[in-house]
């Protein structure tokens, strides 16, 4: 048996015939029903990839290997660097910028504290509270861990970066969002030889693939992403879950978004330390929107 | 598993391309893509979408909140690396 490290960071596609414990109640790996259906089954057989496997064999799955591939990831150790939050703070003039503002507003608070009228002192009471909010937040962030830095990453930090600038739901951040996921959109189109309408010739053609498309990429990203969720759903524990939907869940809990990470949620972590080294911002989950009287599902 | 180091891309002999996959699988495709087909159908079996699931069915009474993973795809991809 490979290392958990060594299947996950490689691009691992296998055929497995699979028996969940009857305790399981989210199991996590797709069985293919027809053109249009992907059920999670307590058995079956089916075609998955690593970041799956793993999962399932966590869970405590009976898994027959029947046949697969292992191509991993490129070894570049010596060039590729490590990058953690203190170093992207130490490149990054925006965040320095910030960071000498906390510094500077809350030393001149306390400097001219005495000289503010009472109505002034509170606006700058509030501020150096937020000031000094965000410092702890940086502080705490900055002891983030480390992941590797690869081409994929600085690309992907680069569009973020320019999102986080915009406030949220604002064109530009909407702009900058479309176009990371357009990019993965890209790694998947044309796979499937799904139909869509031409007006050319009046009917149904296959929708054709670009130059980025990849089965390696996208099975790797939108199993990551399943398998991510479907142990943030194991792990739920009590309440109810009324549906997921390829990166979220509607649950009767309130405050996950609140909750810390817990380690032994190993896809969670990676994702979290990942999520907090890209945008600096330590939150796994977010609440869109939340419901007092009920829902129809 | 496909021996370290030997991995290409399916494009890389200017021969034959994933973006014509229906290609792939002819007589011509299958004998001009090389290796491709010792992974090929793997990947292509263990890619789905997203999770979309209902659990409950109906009107469901009480509080409940939407949450998700901000940034899913993204995060994903930049944990991504080079095939070997």
């Amino acid at each position: 048996m490979y290392g958990f490290e060594k299947i996950l960071k490689s691009y691992t596609a296998l055929k497995v015939r699979f028996v969940f414990p009857s305790t399981i109640k989210y199991p996590n790996l797709p069985v293919r029903l027809d053109f249009s259906s992907v059920i999670f089954p307590l058995t079956g057989e089916t075609f998955c990839t690593g970041s799956e496997f793993l999962l399932a064999y966590r869970l405590g799955c009976k898994i027959e290997i029947l046949g697969g591939v292992w191509i991993p990831f490129i070894s570049i150790e010596p060039f590729k660097r490590k990058k953690s939050l203190s170093q992207r703070y130490e490149r990054e003039p925006l965040i320095k910028e910030i960071l000498t503002k906390v510094e500077m507003g809350l030393s001149s608070f306390n400097d001219f504290k005495s000289l503010n009228s009472p109505s002034e002192q509170n606006e700058n009471e509030d501020e150096n509270e937020n000031l000094k909010e965000l410092k702890r937040k940086l502080e705490r962030n900055s002891e983030a861990g480390e992941i590797e830095q690869t081409q994929f990453f600085s690309v992907v930090e680069k569009v973020l970066s320019e999102r986080i600038k915009y406030p949220k739901g604002s064109y530009m951040n909407l702009l900058y969002k479309f176009i990371a996921n357009a990019g993965i959109g890209q790694m998947a189109r044309g796979l499937n030889q799904k139909t869509r309408y031409d007006l050319r010739s009046n009917s149904q053609k296959p929708i054709p693939s670009g130059e980025l498309v990849s089965p390696l990429y996208a099975g790797w990203i939108t199993s990551f992403i399943r398998t991510t969720l479907s142990e943030m759903l194991n792990r739920h524990g009590d309440g109810i879950i009324i549906s997921s939907t390829t990166d979220g869940f509607i649950s009767s809990k309130k405050g996950l978004d609140q909750k810390s990470i817990d380690y032994s949620d190993v896809f969670s972590q990676k994702y979290f330390e990942t999520r907090r080294v890209l945008t600096g911002v330590g939150a796994l989950l977010e609440e869109k929107y939340s419901e007092e009287e009920g829902v129809i599902s | 598993m496909l021996s370290e180091g030997k991995y290409h891309p399916p494009t890389e002999n200017g021969l034959i391309s994933l973006r014509n996959t229906p290609k792939i699988l002819t007589p011509t495709g299958v004998e001009l893509s090389g290796d491709l087909h010792d992974y090929l159908d793997y990947f292509l079996g263990s890619y789905h979408g997203g999770r979309n699931e209902s659990y409950i069915y109906g009107v469901v009474k009480g509080e409940f909140h939407d949450y998700d993973l901000p940034g899913a795809y993204p995060t994903a991809m930049a944990m991504l690396d080079y095939p070997n």
